[in-house]
């Protein structure tokens, strides 16, 4: 296997050597890929590109090349990846964070909308969680509780991603005043803070919620997404914002490409990208991280993408 | 309570040629990352993380574990050798430690940093290990009001840092909270104090920052130096030769001895702030040494003294094991090492959490037992580094100042990937070298741009979820009130103490001058 | 620690120091006032320049503090011996590393113009030969004699440390030499 990939990396030397590589139809991808990080090694986004390149060889017959740039939120990388050809051998493992960055910024360094995306390959769950035997513990509670304005208001901690989605499906309902969104840099502190009972709710990842939920009620997933089998025997009959009739706020984990890239790569990158999540050893790794992966192709993935940037715009005024 | 199959278990996985070998791997690995400027234990640990899927798991914990507690060592051999931390961690060991090594004493410096990182590492360990879930329930205590006084406390705590020309410290403490501005603000994210520049957008990060304070700014005031005396370098052979002869002042079980004071703030200010969750080893390191510089100012800390350098490295590694407490007993880690030590455990099958404890025993005794065997690790292999270090620190700066400074520029890149990085860690070497020439103290830059804006955060947050209630907000708990009387008192006998300082100070002008007065008589 | 060396000129002092220092503050001052953003109310009630102004005014106060403090006559003995010209070689020296970056990482910070010179040297992203030219050239000019033990411990240490990064995993731009080990990665 090392022998393997050392020849391979031997042979690729050589190529680049010898000849500038020449495109062809139907021989796509025919380089390595260059896979952006937008953040430090690390983080989660830099566990999933590392997992995925491990068994890039089997699929792409060529390896993925994991580069971190990280940086001013995610910016980066996104800007890094602008900079790149549009030959379709560089990909952005993206996250929600460089969007949102970007739309803070008064003079962003790119439009996070012109983007093509090649594929979905997670859609994050927020998770509001509170304390159990509280009359907000459930999400009818919740809204009762918050429709009677003699009740103090409550407050809802988490980052601003994961945030995003109870303050949508609560401004659906008009009880957006009702609640204070109290924003946090990471996960973590956000759950410190809710364990010691400084806020009342906390709204975390799938994987933190499965975590807190032996001692702990789970109010609503904000997606329009099941729990995987495992997450649901842990946490029971979860409502999701499909099953309440309201709309959903999917946070995407997405392969992004230039938007100058041909129509014809970006739909090869992402039925590649479904092949790789789907081999054995990523779906392995995958499920130990206590992530779940799915999958959309490239036209899926883009228009859920256009749905979900405009909830986002729609709520981010929420926090200023 | 203990349960002994499981123990048994654990010592029959760890104690195997296999573990232990991985485990000095990690520790080879960990100190040579931590010695290169930029380059820290999280960069290391991310990039070994892929290497573990396919290990077992007492050799993946081994190797991350050894890596972390070297690379957090491997910080001070640089910050002594060169005056350039390799990691931010080992910032405040440059102080005293580098001043050390231009003595001759280098040797003396980087073993007395080892046994200090390695006594407060381990003791912490045991900390760790017995009163895990208890500390857990102490940090929980710890909300936004609670921070806010505690941030507020460290920073009064420091005062002792600001040097003795009193303006220029506060200089330097206002400077680090201009530059904290610096990004997104913490309620909005709305970017802010950018200078309309996209890519400051989330601020500036700690390591350019301290990598162009403190190891640019170092080699320019050389190179500045060098200019005014002119000298060459001759034979460069015969500098080599001497770099594979020992020698050297070494350290006697007596001078450890006499630092046990400032190992012990290192370890109870480093296990204290090690378990709380965004603080981190630099805040420990800075915080533990100032306390120490503090508590016994008779010892002259900042001159070049062992007992400096102990309270650093004792309040840096001192985190280390208790960075895992959040992550053990809740499942939520601390830091971004706590969180890629989580990952490496998850993808060994074990879910961090509560339960951790009755669902996979084995892999937490092993953790255990890791924790505490690197440190012996450690303990060896940095002694190896340490004497070639020493060495490498006596090569004439003709040689020496463009290395550091080509390694300043490959870890301020290396560490994001990010090319503006670059650009800042140059910008923050010239103001580094103007601080040095104006004498402005560093340590209180560093330690506002740290705390300051986290301090803002927490009091934000406060205010936030109290509905903008001041009082509400900065006195909502027992805990919160204390920490506050805590700030006060500690103003009032600083300010007493540096009232009485300028008094003694003034006399001993007068006296000196009546003392003049009458030679001149007398003559 | 610091002399009250007289023969010294005032700018050199303390006092001469911070009056520079003063007027810089006022000017960074005066830019935040500009500023719109500083002005933007923020969902908490803070202004979104509220804790940048207080910064900045700290800054200028203890700017003033020694400009009319009692040591304001003194000076460091750093700033004694700093001339002019030493500034300038700092920042020379500054510019020299920019300059290594740019050409060994290939880095144009997204500037057109930057990019179109990189696209007429050659080997332009190459760690190894920059590293070298770099190393080789600071020793020679610190006055590491003679020049070839300067090329020999730049080559030496070059390797080095592109040796230990490759081994840790740390990519490093390589082109010419990294297709010649077959190291090169993309």
């Amino acid at each position: 296997m090392k022998l393997m990939k050392l020849m391979a990396l031997a042979a690729m030397g050589a190529s680049l050597a010898l000849a500038a590589p020449a495109m062809a139809e139907g021989d796509y991808p025919n380089n390595t890929i260059k896979t952006i990080v937008p953040f430090g090694a690390g983080g989660g986004t830099d566990r999933w590109a590392r997992v995925m390149s491990s068994a890039a060889f089997d699929v792409f017959g060529h390896g993925m090349h994991v580069q971190n740039r990280g940086g001013a939120g995610g910016t980066i990388g996104w800007k890094y990846m602008m900079d790149q050809k549009a030959d379709g051998h560089s990909v952005l493992m993206a996250s929600p964070t460089p969007v949102m960055a970007a739309l803070m910024e008064k003079n962003p360094p790119y439009d996070p909308e012109n983007v093509r995306i090649a594929a979905y390959y997670s859609v994050m769950k927020p998770t509001l969680v509170a304390p159990k035997g509280k009359p907000y513990s459930t999400w009818a509670g919740l809204v009762a509780y918050l429709k009677d304005d003699s009740n103090k208001k409550l407050t809802i901690g988490g980052t601003m991603t994961q945030l995003l989605g109870p303050a949508s499906l609560l401004a659906q309902l008009g009880l957006e005043k009702r609640v204070i969104l109290v924003p946090y840099s990471g996960t973590g502190k956000a759950v410190n803070d809710y364990l010691g009972g400084h806020i009342s709710m906390v709204n975390v990842t799938t994987s933190t919620a499965v975590g807190l939920a032996d001692k702990n009620a789970i109010v609503v997933n904000a997606s329009s997404l099941e729990y995987n089998k495992k997450a649901k025997e842990a946490m029971g009959d979860v409502p999701n914002a499909v099953t309440l009739g309201l709309t959903p706020f999917d946070p995407p984990r997405f392969v992004a490409m230039h938007p100058d890239t041909p129509d014809e790569q970006v739909v090869a990158m992402g039925k590649k990208m479904g092949e790789l999540l789907n081999t054995k050893s990523v779906k392995r790794l995958i499920g130990k991280l206590g992530e779940d992966i799915i999958y959309k192709d490239s036209a899926e993935s883009e228009a859920a993408y256009k749905q979900v940037m405009a909830e986002a715009k729609k709520y981010l005024p929420l926090f200023q | 309570m203990i349960n002994m199959d499981a123990l048994y278990d654990a010592i029959a996985l760890v104690f195997t040629w296999h573990t232990l070998m991985w485990i000095a791997i990690g520790v080879t690995i960990g100190v040579g990352v931590g010695a290169m400027p930029g380059l820290t234990a999280t960069t290391g640990i991310a990039l070994m993380l892929p290497l573990t899927f396919t290990m077992d798991q007492a050799a993946a914990l081994g190797l991350l574990i050894g890596l972390y507690k070297g690379a957090i060592y491997g910080g001070s051999i640089s910050a002594i050798s060169f005056a350039t931390p390799g990691t931010s961690e080992a910032a405040a060991t440059v102080f005293d430690g580098h001043k050390l090594m231009l003595r001759g004493k280098g040797k003396k410096a980087l073993l007395i940093a080892l046994y200090a990182s390695v006594t407060a590492d381990f003791l912490s360990d045991v900390i760790t290990i017995l009163i895990a879930p208890m500390l857990a329930l102490v940090a929980l205590k710890f909300g936004p009001s609670e921070r806010f006084w505690l941030m507020v406390l460290a920073v009064c705590l420091l005062g002792a840092l600001s040097g003795s020309h009193f303006a220029k410290g506060m200089l330097s403490a206002a400077m680090g909270l201009f530059i904290g501005t610096i990004g997104a603000d913490p309620v909005s994210s709305v970017p802010r104090n950018t200078f309309d520049l996209w890519w400051l957008g989330e601020g500036i990060h700690l390591i350019p920052l301290v990598v162009g304070i403190f190891a640019m700014g170092a080699m320019l005031e050389k190179i500045v130096e060098m200019s005014t005396v002119k000298q060459k370098v001759q034979r460069l052979g015969g500098t080599v030769k001497g770099l594979f002869s020992m020698g050297g002042e070494g350290l006697s079980f007596k001078e450890y001895l006499s630092c046990w004071k400032e190992i012990s703030i290192g370890l109870g200010v480093g296990t204290f702030v090690g378990m709380l969750p965004g603080l981190g080893s630099t805040v420990g390191a800075f915080l533990s040494y100032g306390i120490a510089k503090q508590a016994s100012p008779e010892k002259k800390i900042g001159t070049g003294k062992i007992e400096g350098v102990a309270a650093a490295e004792a309040g840096n590694n001192a985190t280390v094991g208790p960075t895992l407490v959040p992550l053990l007993a809740f499942g939520i880690p601390g830091s971004a090492v706590a969180a890629l030590i989580g990952a490496a455990l998850m993808l060994q099958g074990a879910t961090p959490g509560p339960r951790m404890f009755e669902l996979y025993p084995t892999i937490i005794y092993s953790l255990f037992l890791i924790l505490i065997l690197g440190n012996f690790f450690n303990l060896g292999i940095g002694r190896i580094f340490a004497f070639v270090y020493a060495k490498l620190g006596e090569l004439p700066p003709q040689v020496l100042v463009p290395i550091v400074m080509g390694m300043a520029v490959i870890g301020a890149y290396s560490y994001a990937n990010n090319e503006w990085d670059v650009l800042v860690m140059l910008v923050f070497g010239i103001v580094g070298l103007f601080m040095r020439t104006f004498r402005i103290p560093e340590a209180p830059l560093i330690i506002t741009f740290l705390l300051a804006p986290q301090a803002e955060e927490n009091l934000r947050r406060g205010l936030l979820i109290n509905e903008g209630d001041w009082v509400a907000t900065l006195m909502s708990s027992p805990l919160a009130i204390g920490l506050a009387i805590a700030v006060v008192a500690l103003t009032y006998i600083s300010t007493r103490m540096r009232i009485s300082e300028r008094m003694s100070e003034i006399a001993d002008d007068a006296e000196a001058a009546e003392a003049e007065a009458k030679a001149n008589k007398a003559s | 620690m610091a002399s009250s060396d007289r023969s010294v000129g005032w700018l050199r002092t303390n006092q001469g120091v911070a009056a520079c220092l003063v007027v810089a503050m006022l000017g960074l001052l005066g830019y935040l006032l500009s500023q719109d953003w500083v002005y933007q109310q923020q969902r908490d009630g803070f202004r979104l320049g509220f804790f940048t102004m207080v910064s900045a005014l700290v800054m200028l106060v203890c700017v003033g503090f020694t400009l009319i403090g009692k040591q304001k006559d003194q000076t460091t003995p750093e700033m004694a011996r700093m001339r002019g010209k030493d500034w300038l070689r700092g920042i020379a020296a500054l510019l020299i590393m920019l300059v290594y970056y740019v050409l060994a990482w290939d880095a144009h910070f997204s500037q057109d113009w930057v990019r179109a010179i990189l696209n007429v040297i050659p080997f332009t992203g190459d760690f190894l030969i920059w590293t070298v030219v770099f190393l080789t050239m600071g020793m020679a000019v610190l006055g590491v004699r003679p020049i070839t033990s300067a090329i020999t411990a730049g080559v030496i240490v070059s390797f080095v440390i592109f040796g230990l990064f490759l081994l840790i995993g740390i990519d490093l731009p390589q082109s010419v030499i990294g297709q010649l080990l077959g190291t090169s990665a993309v």
